[in-house]
């Protein structure tokens, strides 16, 4: 019989320490997931082409049929391993039977020396080469034997998505070499500065095939100025999130200002509709009608909130749209503010029923002694209990609050989807934030996680991001718990 | 039932009831209750716990008709008010009648506010007139000096002796006539028990003070007249000298014996 | 009153009678809103639950119950749904139980009132208050990819425990500290060891409010879609399933996820089948609810303490 005792003791202290244990334990594993986002390679792409003297301004690298796409991108991002598409330089005659002008080309060797004419390669998609330390991609640059201009331009543009400003390392072009005989002064342009532009170089006209090869030569190098950790940082920092981009970008700001806007909107509709409540439940109804009406409220606190979603996906979001979609120019129901309504009503219950926990459990003596002094019911209220229960009803108002931030239906089904950064320069811009698509962080985590590779630096991310999320909730929860301690009639 | 003293029959009566009776669902707190209560005198009610004494009280403020079970029977006037009648302004009766209450209840804001928060409401005084009021009302508690320079300060941060004294700080603001206090002293100490009986005393000059007590010296140092009560019954009513040196019951000398209770 | 100037007097005479009349006006507006804003709070609930149930009732029948979906989820019922999630809501009681149930015996008897208790206090409750999409993370790193379980009904059950287990933690620990101190002070009296009150006069008399709690949290995971979505969620399930123990390794569709599922399809399934799963899964949630209410009442009358 002892032993059986002993081993009940036993048995209970070793779960409770692994149910005291459980949130240390998820965070672990949440943050060793997360680390795959640090384990990335950044990349880079970019296009350059040299333009006829004659182009207009408005031609551009990626018009000109002889340019070259100087992409490096990480390894796989674009499926297509198996069927590269690297195709070689134009020969001189080709460039004359199609009346070609000028031409790039990249060398497969990154050493000048190592340069043949018949290996020029005019690169279409990529070549796999990270954007660390001593990376570089050499861009050859000559004109056919027609052009008889004295300047041609050099323009330079990112390739489709990518975005220098945004780079981690610095992106610099510059010119390695001139053809013998040109004079030109040797440049070096920051990308990160200048994106995109153009420069006037004279004219190297190449005769031959083997002539080609001494053309210009421009460099394009990325040389990483912080470590992959800070850099990721930096990433996470940023005000974008399209992690499908062939250069993605995870700014996980729009999420966390999104989800932080409508939590707080929510909360300032539910918050007092809630504590009204309460104080209706605990102070003004009859004890026969809270009997019915506190289950009642229970009862929505246990609707799924995925059933939530879709009654304001059917019913409120085309109200609203009907009702205000002219006035203020929206373009669907789905947005930040209809997302709030909702949520407000999935926190009514919460805050409600808190809150009448809270009320319940303010002394007596402190109503009696109001009352004896004359003052009516809602000075009663208004002056000693609500002040009396003031930590508590925070507390209820952080839970809910926490509650909501990281509700993850609702949002998903309501918030329209599309990751933007509100806008808060100006009051008019910022109601427009408010009632246009938008997309918090629990929902971005529930629908891509079931799209991405495993273990893959956008994985990585999403856990990052349920990292923040933890965290910020794990904060406020503790709050709550904190204050709702403080209660201030304990004498 | 039980026949006043005669020497009540010199004075005021402003408080009264006649034939209360008090049940709180099927227990009789109060069994036929006539009790009539002199102006500006100090009324003891003493009695063993349980007696009825503080359901008494709060018949005359109305204050337990919040209890859920709560019935009355018979008749009670206050300042020539009915308490239960439908047509009484409740809270001008309770400005009328203040209390104060065996726990001391500071309210959870600073102790300026606490002593302003009654005149503020009846009187809608602001600024200079309400610091005038509140001063007045704490000089006359015995607590301004010590508290004069600390009134932005919680009330709670206040010792149990002066938090008494604020809630009859508080409750003078709004200028009662007639002052209930439900065993005022027994949760203080000997020193701020002293200060408060001190106070009834003075109260007593322009108020009529109705004390509910468990302790006999404090009934027979400050008050005019006493009345027992046991069971939920009356006893004995007389002047508290009388009371004291030579009851009438039985019942009455066994309680200020001390043979029970 | 003796102190106040006879200014302040005549002042106060003369404010009082105006200032009577708007306080009671007042405290009528402020009493009557708070009248308004909970009718409204409770009527928008009703609302709600009646609009679903007018929107669903008419597609539920029997043979929507019971019958699997086909035309790839364009038509007929939704019983793999409703067995998934009977199967789900089974399994996780199963692992909750005794866990939770151990866990709240530890906080409240075990653990002591000190800095350790309440750092378990705080951890249980930032826990209790985590996101469940948290839950579905941890689901997939831990027991999906991890211990290579993959997706399946076993990890479903295994992060819904997880959901759930504070909950449970906290309503056993306060079903036990429900429990009146004389009954334990007549078990000390009578000689018995600390386990022996536990086990014969705590628990028994704890047991109504655990079980109800537990139900209740349980109810509440049988509703949430991103854990399941995360560790066990299938959308095309068929009407059979693996008999034995391979039912734990199957991944299986359930009511909240198919929802999820059906939005990120866009518009596949059509409005009147949303709507009866809709009302399924609220009726599924709702009648646990109402039973844990009527037991808990029936409870509370019946224990007199």
């Amino acid at each position: 019989m002892r032993r059986l005792g002993r081993l009940f003791d036993t048995t209970v202290y070793i779960t409770g320490i692994m149910v005291s244990v459980a949130v240390l334990v998820m965070f672990y594993y949440i943050a060793r997931e997360s680390t795959y986002a640090f384990r990335q390679t950044f990349s880079w792409g970019y296009r350059l082409a040299l333009l006829p003297g004659d182009a207009d301004s408005s031609a551009t690298p990626n018009s000109a049929p002889y340019s070259s796409l100087v992409a490096v991108n990480p390894e796989g991002a674009d499926g297509l391993d198996e069927k590269e598409e690297v195709f070689p330089a134009p020969t001189i005659q080709q460039m004359q039977d199609e009346s070609a002008l000028v031409a790039t080309a990249t060398p497969l060797a990154s050493d000048l020396s190592q340069i043949r004419a018949d290996t020029l390669y005019r690169d279409d998609w990529r070549s796999p080469k990270p954007a660390e330390e001593g990376t570089r991609v050499l861009v050859l640059g000559y004109a056919a034997p027609g052009y008889s201009l004295p300047t041609m331009y050099l323009a330079w543009e990112p390739d489709h998505s990518f975005e220098p400003r945004l780079a981690s390392y610095r992106l610099v072009l510059r010119l390695l070499r001139a053809p013998e005989g040109v004079s030109i002064q040797p440049f070096e342009i920051d990308l990160r500065k200048q994106p995109t532009g153009r420069i006037a170089l004279p004219t190297w006209v190449a005769q031959t095939d083997a002539e080609r090869t001494q053309g210009y030569v421009f460099e394009v190098a990325a040389i990483p100025q912080t470590s992959t950790f800070w850099a990721t940082l930096r990433g996470v920092l940023g005000t974008e999130w399209a992690p499908t981009l062939i250069y993605p970008r995870y700014g996980i700001l729009p999420l966390v200002l999104a989800t932080t806007l409508m939590s707080i909107l929510a909360m300032l509709i539910a918050t007092p509709l809630g504590v009204a409540t309460a104080l209706y439940l605990s102070e003004v109804a009859h004890p026969r009608v809270r009997e019915w009406l506190k289950p009642a409220l229970e009862l929505i606190a246990s609707v799924p909130s995925v059933v939530l979603g879709y009654f304001g996906l059917m019913f409120v979001a085309p109200a609203l749209q009907a009702w205000l979609g002219q006035a203020l120019g929206m373009q669907s129901g789905r947005n930040l503010l209809t997302t709030s309504i909702i949520l407000a009503v999935l926190a009514i219950p919460i805050v409600a029923s808190v809150t009448e926990d809270v009320l319940k459990a303010v002394p007596e003596s402190l109503r009696e002694s109001a009352i004896a002094l004359g003052l009516n019911h809602s000075e009663t209220l208004w002056k000693v209990v609500l002040p009396a229960a003031r930590a508590g009803v925070v507390a209820a108002v952080l839970i809910g609050a926490a509650r909501v931030y990281g509700e993850t239906m609702i949002v998903w089904i309501l918030s329209g989807g599309t990751a933007t950064m509100p806008a808060f320069h100006s009051p008019v811009a910022f109601a427009q934030s408010l009632v246009s698509s938008t997309r918090g962080v629990p929902d971005t985590i529930a629908i891509e996680m079931g799209n991405v590779t495993f273990e893959s630096v956008h994985y990585g991310h999403l856990f990052l991001l349920g990292l923040v999320l933890f965290c910020l909730t794990v904060v406020v929860n503790l709050a709550a718990l904190r204050i709702g301690r403080r209660q201030v009639w304990r004498v | 039932m039980v026949e006043p003293p005669n020497a009540l029959r010199a004075e005021q009566i402003v408080v009264e009831t006649h034939a209360l009776t008090v049940f709180y669902g099927d227990t009789q707190a109060l069994k036929n209750v006539s009790l009539p209560i002199a102006r500006n005198r100090v009324t003891a009610l003493i009695g063993p716990s349980g007696c009825g004494k503080s359901t008494f009280l709060r018949c005359l403020n109305r204050l337990n008709d919040r209890i859920p079970g709560f019935r009355m029977q018979g008749k009670v006037r206050v300042l020539e008010m009915d308490p239960y009648s439908k047509h009484t302004d409740l809270i001008e009766l309770r400005r009328r009648v203040g209390m104060v209450f065996q726990k001391p209840t500071p309210l959870p804001m600073s102790i300026y506010d606490n002593v302003a928060i009654g005149a503020r409401s009846h009187y809608g005084l602001r600024g200079k007139q309400l610091d005038e009021v509140v001063e007045q009302a704490l000089q006359r508690a015995a607590l301004w000096d010590e508290v004069k320079d600390i009134l932005k300060r919680p009330a709670l941060q206040l010792s149990g002796g002066q938090q008494q004294r604020l809630c009859i700080a508080r409750m003078l603001a709004v200028e009662p006539e007639v002052i209930l206090m439900d065993e005022p002293c027994s949760a203080l100490d000997p020193v701020s028990t002293f200060r408060i009986e001190e106070l009834m005393i003075d109260l007593a000059k322009d108020h009529t003070v109705i004390v509910v007590t468990h302790n006999m010296q404090q009934a027979a140092r400050v008050s005019h007249y006493t009345a027992f009560f046991m069971y939920g019954e009356l006893v004995e009513y007389d002047v508290s000298k009388q009371l004291f040196l030579s009851p009438k019951q039985k019942a009455t000398e066994d309680y200020i014996s001390g043979r029970f209770g | 009153m003796e102190g106040v100037g006879e200014s302040t007097l005549l002042t106060l005479g003369a404010a009082r009678s105006g200032r009577r009349s708007r306080r009671m006006l007042i405290d009528l507006l402020f009493i009557g809103g708070l009248r308004a804003v909970a009718l409204l709070s409770v009527v928008t609930v009703l609302a709600i639950i009646g609009v679903i149930i007018a929107k669903g009732l008419p597609t539920i029948s029997w043979s929507f119950l019971t019958s699997p979906p086909q035309e790839g989820m364009t038509s007929g019922g939704i019983y793999p749904m409703i067995r998934g999630s009977v199967l789900l809501m089974l399994g996780t009681l199963v692992i909750v139980l005794p866990i939770g149930v151990l866990g709240g015996v530890f906080l409240a008897e075990y653990a002591g009132q000190n800095v350790f208790s309440r750092f378990i206090h705080a951890s249980v409750a930032s826990l209790a208050g985590t996101p469940s999409v948290i839950f579905g993370l941890f689901g997939l790193a831990v027991f999906v990819i991890m211990m290579q379980m993959g997706v399946s009904l076993l990890a479903g059950c295994l992060t819904l425990a997880l959901f759930t287990l504070p909950a449970v933690v906290f309503t056993t620990e306060n079903a036990i500290r429900s429990v009146p101190e004389s009954f334990i002070e007549a078990g000390m009296a009578l000689g018995l060891s600390r386990w022996q009150i536990l086990w014969k006069i705590v628990l028994p008399n704890a047991m109504p409010g655990i079980l109800t709690g537990v139900v209740l949290s349980t109810g509440r995971a049988a509703g949430e879609a991103p854990p399941i979505l995360l560790t066990a969620g299938i959308y095309y399930a068929t009407g059979s399933l693996p008999r034995g123990w391979d039912i734990l390794k199957q991944p299986v569709a359930n009511l909240p996820y198919h929802l999820a599922e059906g939005y990120r399809q866009g518009g596949v399934i059509p409005e009147a089948i949303v709507w009866g799963t809709c009302l399924t899964l609220m009726l599924f949630v709702l009648i646990i609810n109402i039973w844990a209410i009527m037991v808990r009442v029936r409870v509370r009358r019946r224990q007199r303490w």
